[in-house]
């Protein structure tokens, strides 16, 4: 793979928000960052529970295939998404896992990232649904599919107004949790990474 | 940032370009995975005039779609295989009585119920020999979201202009995968209306007369026109012409000869590093996608490789294949079924024929085809 196409898949239970966590960076990455874009989703007939993922490939070049096989980042929000998609990981790829929810984390895995998500979507939003946005924020900083602003700006296009404020409540909550997760000294991935909440 | 661009899936994108297109009516009934089509189109279709039709089964969705056509309505539904099947008598009927419509036909594994959610290629031949007689076919298959939101336009400006039911073939895959589309400027896209007759409304009026052109204006039941439309092989004034063996023989190459005929404005295909290849593949759809990633693994390995993608698949644009495939001696035909294109490919060209089948709900990878060109070369 070239150094422009990266992989990512966001594995969780249906409700969780991973759908639209796809739709957000699709249209950060695609639309506003002007890169291509290619995403499926993957659910069962529940609306509510059963494994479901979106899986979001990006590239500066056309993309030939619509499915990922070797995620460059893994977000797990539940035990058996990251048992199940954690193998997958390419080399050097990166794992988010809600660290309540994904008490069992792989062992010896490089680029482990544990936030206490959904815990932290209650604190700061007294909502657990918010969860997702929280996963958002934190991906913006620790991943490469865009740039904050670029994230940011998709989540206003795409969430309806009335639900705008709490959302971004729990994106600026995860950016901040993941910049004091990265280590002391630890670049940035991409430079608009550091740019906070305003 | 560029607005116009959108993220959309190949349902949404089907059911935005036939919008765009003009449609103004639609008729289904749900079915994995072509269903997110009728459900666009009940939600915009209302609010921006048109008209929205649940309807009891397949029968019944085309047979609405024909009449809705037949009463002026740019018209279309949307189904998949089980539903295409049931969609044959009716299709044929439009094809006779020259009612122009959109049927897309999202792809799953078959046959029968088969595998409703997984991707295929196996209703190549039924798109063109699905229904009885011979009769006029116009298919065409995108390979990208955005390539389903532009052919989807194009198939209603071709069956408006040829006065005849137009095929997209879509598949699980494409359907319900998201790309990034660059939306048209409203008022830029080059839309085509059928031709109206402007003769008096007397009984004079030849609802089938050649005005010159091939094609006869159709006149709108409610027009004012009075003319008799069926099945039945019919003369210019629409009315049965059984007796007469010179009216069926003109009628049926009438039907034959404005797809024939005018084959220069219906085809379209893509070729890919296809100018200097000694190995050509033949595919359509998102395997070709594939297809094009092998090709250039193909070519680092010094193999020269190259793609030859039929957009409109029918009229299949056998020449151009001919062309391509004849001075490679060798062509790689890949598709998600059991050979359907490769036994068309035999007859259409000297080269020897490779098939590359896979047949199990599952999209054919780069990988797979850079195996079949290593073995084929």
């Amino acid at each position: 793979m070239n150094g422009n196409h990266y992989e990512m898949r966001f594995g969780g239970s249906g409700g969780q928000g991973m759908m639209l966590l796809g739709d957000i960076l699709s249209l950060a990455a695609g639309c506003l960052e002007g890169k291509e874009i290619l995403l499926t989703k993957s659910y069962g007939p529940e609306s509510r529970g059963g494994a479901c993922r979106s899986e979001l490939v990006i590239d500066s070049s056309p993309i030939n295939y619509p499915a990922v096989f070797r995620p460059d980042f893994v977000l797990a929000m539940t035990q058996l998404a990251c048992d199940q998609y954690h193998q997958d990981l390419a080399p050097g790829g990166a794992l988010l896992l809600d660290a309540d929810l994904v008490p069992r984390p792989p062992a010896g895995q490089r680029n482990l990232y544990r936030l206490p998500l959904t815990r932290l979507a209650r604190e700061s939003t007294g909502k657990a649904i918010t969860a997702n946005m929280l996963a958002l924020g934190a991906i913006a900083v620790l991943g490469r599919a865009a740039g904050v602003e670029a994230v940011r700006q998709a989540v206003r296009e795409l969430l309806p107004a009335r639900l705008l404020d709490i959302n971004m409540i729990a994106f600026n909550a995860g950016l901040q949790a993941a910049e004091q997760l990265r280590p002391a000294g630890a670049p940035a991935e991409r430079e608009t990474a550091r740019v906070h909440a305003a | 940032m560029n607005t116009r661009y959108k993220i959309l899936t190949g349902n949404e994108a089907c059911a935005l370009g036939a919008l765009d297109a003009g449609m103004s009516f639609f008729a289904g009934y749900p079915i994995t995975p072509a269903t997110e089509i009728a459900e666009l189109a009940a939600e915009l279709l209302p609010r921006r005039g048109g008209k929205y039709m649940q309807m009891e089964d397949e029968l019944a969705s085309i047979s609405a779609v024909i009449g809705a056509s037949f009463a002026g309505a740019k018209a279309m539904t949307a189904t998949s295989g089980p539903g295409f099947s049931l969609m044959q008598e009716n299709l044929s009927y439009g094809m006779l009585a020259e009612i122009p419509c959109v049927v897309i036909d999202v792809m799953r594994q078959g046959p029968c119920q088969g595998v409703a959610t997984l991707p295929a290629q196996g209703d190549l031949m039924q798109a063109r020999w699905g229904t009885h007689g011979d009769h006029p076919v116009i298919a065409l298959a995108p390979c990208s979201v955005a390539e389903a939101y532009f052919e989807t336009i194009r198939a209603f400006n071709l069956a408006e202009r040829f006065r005849t039911p137009v095929l997209v073939l879509s598949d699980a895959a494409l359907a319900h995968m998201s790309e990034k589309v660059g939306l048209p400027e409203p008022g830029s896209l080059t839309i085509v209306n059928r031709k109206r007759p402007h003769s008096p409304k007397d009984k004079s009026f030849r609802p089938y007369a050649d005005d010159g052109s091939g094609i006869a204006p159709l006149a709108s039941f409610g027009d004012g026109y009075r003319w008799y439309v069926s099945g039945i092989i019919h003369d210019e004034t629409g009315f049965p012409a059984t007796a007469s063996p010179e009216a069926i023989s003109d009628k049926v190459k009438h039907l034959l000869g404005k797809i024939e005929n005018n084959r220069a404005e219906i085809e379209a295909w893509e070729e890919y590093r296809a100018e200097d290849a000694e190995l050509l593949i033949l595919a359509i759809g998102l395997v070709a996608r594939s297809a094009k990633a092998a090709i250039d693994q193909a070519r680092l390995e010094g193999k020269k490789t190259g793609l030859f993608r039929p957009i409109t698949l029918w009229p299949f644009p056998e020449r151009r294949f001919a062309e391509l495939a004849d001075p490679c001696g060798k062509t790689l035909v890949c598709e998600m079924n059991e050979g359907q294109l490769a036994g068309l490919a035999a007859q259409l060209s000297h080269a020897k024929i490779i098939p590359l089948n896979q047949n199990n709900g599952r999209l054919i990878t780069a990988e797979t085809i850079l195996q079949g060109i290593r073995e084929a070369y």
